[in-house]
């Protein structure tokens, strides 16, 4: 990493968005002026297309079966232990974190996929990096659901 | 090519060698390998900077993006039936956590739009599938906080209206 202090303006210069740094500079832009198509008019239209991203994760992605498996098989023990609100709160929101993560990776997925076809390093970057978000919300998942259900369940089999 | 603007952020130049793809290697520890420094042209080393553009994106979020603002109303009206129900402080705190997540994935999903609107103009395929698939997390958020919430309030304030629904 060579790091060389003189500012250079003509490169500086190629880029043609002027960019207010300061912390109101975000809020000012305005993300219409550079949108292909219009934000959704109302909220019915935003919660079509969330559907129609589920539908999507249902048809093409693998693991999302799985974990609908894993979730309907909690689910059910959830039902079949009646355990306290609190626990089943608790395990509810761990599986929701890998729902979401999941998500958030096929969307980053898609993402990569749709800025550049080539091999290249940060396109694996950033896939591997979202792939490993969903890995440690499972094992989370996992970790809440063993210690909150395992002591019922013994309870239930009479061991 | 390295150089400073300011003393805050430094910019770089992207790879010249644009045409020739780079050689990816595929083991556990090639991912490692790779230094994203050498393909940004910005990024933050202190701590002042990040915490300064974490709450430039919170701002655009509040003013921008209708939906972050529907999250506040139904957490505020939430907090404030809480209150008034006297729940536990444990159930509060569950509550509290499955908003924080439908607030994270409401984030996460406003920088993936920005993102396929950076990458491109057109009307594509899988800018559709990017912004479904971050729009349904969205969603499933929603669902994970509504349960959980109807768990937490749903008896006690039907403890606490019964009085008036069993009058006739």
């Amino acid at each position: 990493m060579t790091k060389n202090d003189q500012p250079d303006e003509k490169q500086q210069g190629e880029n043609n968005h002027d960019i207010d740094d300061s912390v109101l500079g975000t809020a000012r832009i305005d993300p219409n002026e550079f949108r292909s198509t219009s934000a959704n008019p109302d909220r019915l239209s935003s919660f079509k297309y969330s559907v129609a991203g589920m539908i999507y994760m249902f048809r093409h992605e693998q693991s999302i079966r799985a974990l609908t498996l894993v979730t309907l098989f909690i689910l059910m023990l959830l039902l079949w232990l009646d355990i306290g609100n609190v626990d089943a709160a608790l395990v509810l929101l761990s599986l929701g974190i890998v729902w979401m993560g999941e998500f958030i990776n096929s969307a980053v997925e898609a993402v990569v996929d749709l800025a550049t076809d080539e091999v290249h390093p940060l396109a694996k970057v950033a896939k591997d990096v979202a792939a490993s978000a969903v890995m440690l919300g499972t094992f989370i998942m996992l970790l809440v659901a063993v210690l909150i259900l395992t002591p019922p369940l013994l309870d239930k089999l009479g061991i | 090519m390295a150089y400073r603007v300011g003393n805050k952020c430094i910019v770089r130049r992207i790879n010249d060698k644009k045409d020739v793809p780079p050689e990816l290697d595929e083991s556990v520890i090639g991912t490692m390998r790779i230094n994203p420094r050498s393909y940004k042209k910005i990024w933050n080393h202190d701590m002042v900077d990040r915490t300064k553009y974490a709450l430039a994106g919170l701002l655009y979020l509040l003013l921008r993006e209708r939906s972050i603002g529907n999250i506040a109303k139904t957490a505020a009206l939430v907090l404030a039936l809480s209150l008034w129900l006297r729940i536990d402080l444990v159930h509060g705190v569950l509550i509290f956590l499955s908003f924080a997540l439908l607030w994270t994935v409401e984030t996460l999903n406003s920088a993936i739009e920005a993102v396929v609107d950076l990458v491109t103009q057109e009307i594509h395929p899988m800018a559709k599938v990017a912004k479904d698939v971050a729009a349904s997390a969205t969603l499933v958020a929603t669902i994970t906080a509504s349960i959980t919430t109807l768990i937490f309030i749903a008896p006690p304030l039907y403890e606490k209206l019964k009085p008036f629904l069993a009058s006739p």
